[in-house]
């Protein structure tokens, strides 16, 4: 909202830099990562290309071309994935003369007053509170119960703490879960995610372990001093051996039964109004799951953290100097996982609901394609899809391997086989008016075929006279 | 490969050149050249093949090859296509809504006659063929796909369709509708 416009040239060289710094990430990928994430792309992919297809040739456009040019050209103008990760624009409405004057006293009074206002309150308030939390824990340590209770209270006023420092005003819906499922399993909460602050809106009602990467800088210190308290588990996301180790602790957390995990499926922040791929690790758990919408109003203070342009600390000061943080939570009932269903169904399912509740844009693509790149295996895989889609729409039939060991002769009689099949097949594919007409065709030359052979016969029988 | 140098920024003048050159309004080149300079991302002025294959959803396109490949009709190969601002907003000013029918057909025309010849023989069926499914079907069973196609449409049965053909085969209010997108 209160951005100043940035020159192109601005806005490109801080680009480059991000891109520069994405490139000595991609190099920490290790290629059993890549291809995981080759993989789960090609796994969704066959859904959505098949739903495309029609290859008809009912109007001319044999193969579709036209119309896969024309999507191919959409695409290029505006894609749903880059989408995702905009901030959206809203037009300005302080350009009126009598507004104006107005939107700029606001702008004085929220970095003049509102801001330096709430970093006060929040560092303040923040010192007091690790400082019960610390000598509360400490005079705790033997009663394990109690100390947790004391210091999911803790928690607790700590998201209220943030809430005042952020102006908020957040409606829950729905019933909030109890911790554990009747089996003395931890449930899992799995939200889309729009920012790190999610998670504080969350712990205002039920404190719970995070699941997820690990951040360096501030985000780093909340997580290795404030959410150390719940039993997180961090984990490098690019390094495979870690991850595995995080399952790991993720299943033995989940048998511990003390506070639910939380989980981003997305595995990236998104603006809020697009939902992309789920992850669907956190659907092959076995636990049962709560699925949870968030939804931010955006008029007062735009919540997204788009961590390629923003440091985290960046946000949270652009937060402290907006009116308010405003956002509607939404939790479900629990949800298993049906017994016909697969893990990625699962994920899907689930995703659908959060998107309908808040009202988000259901996009299929992975989110770490910001920092990975399709490679010639995925065009591979995806045009064994194509041909075997064609070889059942002009039903081909399957021969392989033969061409190389076989005489001339040999490929004749194919030859001859093959113009016979394409003849029927001709007639399965075509329209019926057309299979009418070319029946009658074959009966008309048939007749004829008949009566020649009729007066030949009687040409012969006349010889013979 | 363009005629004209990168913009690094638009001019008033190139804006109302290029809007007397095309169907776009001036609003739209605008949102276009911040669409390009955003798959631009070294900073070039120059669009290949690599930037455009990073947007995910071209990449799952199954003609993404040709549709990269309309961006320069004159380079054979479509790794090496690259082109500047100028081509990018030519090419995609064909499917605006001000664009004109015979504009589109031309255009649809166009995307199957992939070696730029002026009419659709075998071949250019055969490199479509190539660019849904690479090696995944043999010679053989692509030639069988041609053969039926051909018997269905060229009713001249002279092995090849021409423009003139192409207009009367299709179904010109679906193809025009088909090529326009929301820019």
């Amino acid at each position: 909202m209160t951005n100043l416009p940035l020159t192109n040239t601005q806005i490109n060289a801080s680009l480059n830099s991000k891109e520069d710094k994405l490139e000595s990430l991609i190099g920490h990928l290790t290629r059993d990562d890549k291809e995981e994430i080759q993989k789960t792309f090609e796994d969704r992919m066959p859904e959505k290309l098949i739903s495309n297809l029609s290859i008809k040739s009912t109007n001319g456009d044999f193969f579709e071309a036209a119309k896969f040019v024309s999507e191919g050209m959409q695409v290029i103008v505006d894609d749903q994935f880059s989408r995702a990760f905009k901030k959206k624009n809203y037009k300005p409405w302080n350009f009126e003369k009598y507004l104006y004057p107005v939107w700029i006293l606001g702008v004085l009074f929220r970095y003049l007053v509102l801001f330096p206002l709430r970093v006060l309150i929040w560092v303040g308030g923040f010192f007091l509170i690790a400082v019960i939390f610390i000598i509360g824990s400490l005079i705790l340590m033997k009663n394990k119960q109690k100390k947790l209770k004391f210091q999911t209270y803790m928690i607790k006023s700590w998201a209220l703490l943030c809430f005042v420092s952020w102006s908020a005003v957040v409606r829950y819906h729905g019933t909030i879960p109890p911790k554990t499922t009747n089996n003395g399993k931890s449930l899992v909460f799995v939200a889309n995610h729009t920012t790190l602050n999610d998670v504080v809106l969350l712990f205002r009602r039920q404190p719970c372990s995070i699941v997820g990467q690990r951040h360096s800088g501030f985000v780093g210190f909340l997580q290795n001093y404030v959410f150390a308290a719940l039993d997180p588990v961090w984990f490098e996301r690019w390094e495979t051996k870690d991850r595995q180790s995080a399952i790991r602790k993720i299943k033995n957390r989940l048998n511990s039964g003390n506070v639910p995990l939380l989980l981003f499926p997305e595995g990236t922040c998104v603006n809020n109004e697009y939902c992309v791929m789920f992850k669907k690790g956190a659907f092959e758990l076995d636990a049962t799951i709560i699925p949870i919408a968030i939804k931010y109003n955006k008029l007062f203070a735009n919540a997204y953290w788009n961590s390629r342009e923003q440091s985290f600390l960046m946000h949270t000061l652009s937060l402290w100097a907006s009116w308010a943080v405003i956002a509607d939570v939404y939790f479900f009932p629990p949800q298993n996982k049906l017994p016909d269903e697969t893990s990625t169904q699962f994920a899907n399912r689930v995703k659908a609901m959060i998107c309908r509740k808040a009202h988000l844009i259901n996009c299929n693509a992975d989110g770490y394609l910001k920092h990975v790149k399709l490679n010639e295996n995925f065009i591979k895989h995806r045009q064994s899809q194509m041909a075997n889609f064609l070889k059942k729409r002009f039903n081909l039939k399957e021969e392989e391997n033969q061409n190389e060991n076989q005489n001339q002769n040999e490929n004749e009689k194919e030859k001859e086989k093959e113009k016979e099949n394409i003849q029927n097949n001709n007639n399965n594919s075509q329209s019926e008016k057309n299979l009418k007409n070319l029946k009658n065709q074959n009966v008309l030359q048939n007749k004829k075929k008949i009566t020649k052979s009729q007066s030949e016969i009687v040409l012969n029988s006349k010889k013979e006279k | 490969m363009g005629n004209t140098a990168p913009y690094k920024v638009l001019t008033q003048t190139e804006l109302s050149e290029l809007q007397e050159n095309t169907n776009l309004s001036q609003k739209q080149i605008i949102s276009l050249f911040k669409r390009f300079e955003a798959l631009d991302k070294d900073d070039t002025g120059i669009i290949t093949y690599d930037k455009l294959f990073s947007i995910p959803e071209l990449a799952m396109n199954p003609l993404v090859l040709r549709v990269i490949g309309l961006f320069d009709p004159k380079e054979p190969d479509p790794e090496k296509i690259q082109f500047n601002f100028t081509q990018f907003i030519q090419t995609l000013s064909v499917f605006s809504e001000k664009a004109s029918n015979e504009e589109k057909i031309r255009f649809a025309f166009q995307s199957y006659d992939v070696s730029n010849s002026g009419f659709i023989d075998s071949d250019n069926m055969k490199k479509i063929l190539k660019f849904f499914v690479g090696d995944c079907l043999n010679e053989k069973q692509i030639s069988e796909i041609i053969q039926k196609t051909f018997e269905e449409y060229d009713k001249e049965k002279n092995g090849k369709i021409s423009f003139e053909d192409f207009q009367k085969i299709i179904d010109i209010d679906d193809i025009c509708d088909k090529m326009t997108i929301l820019i």
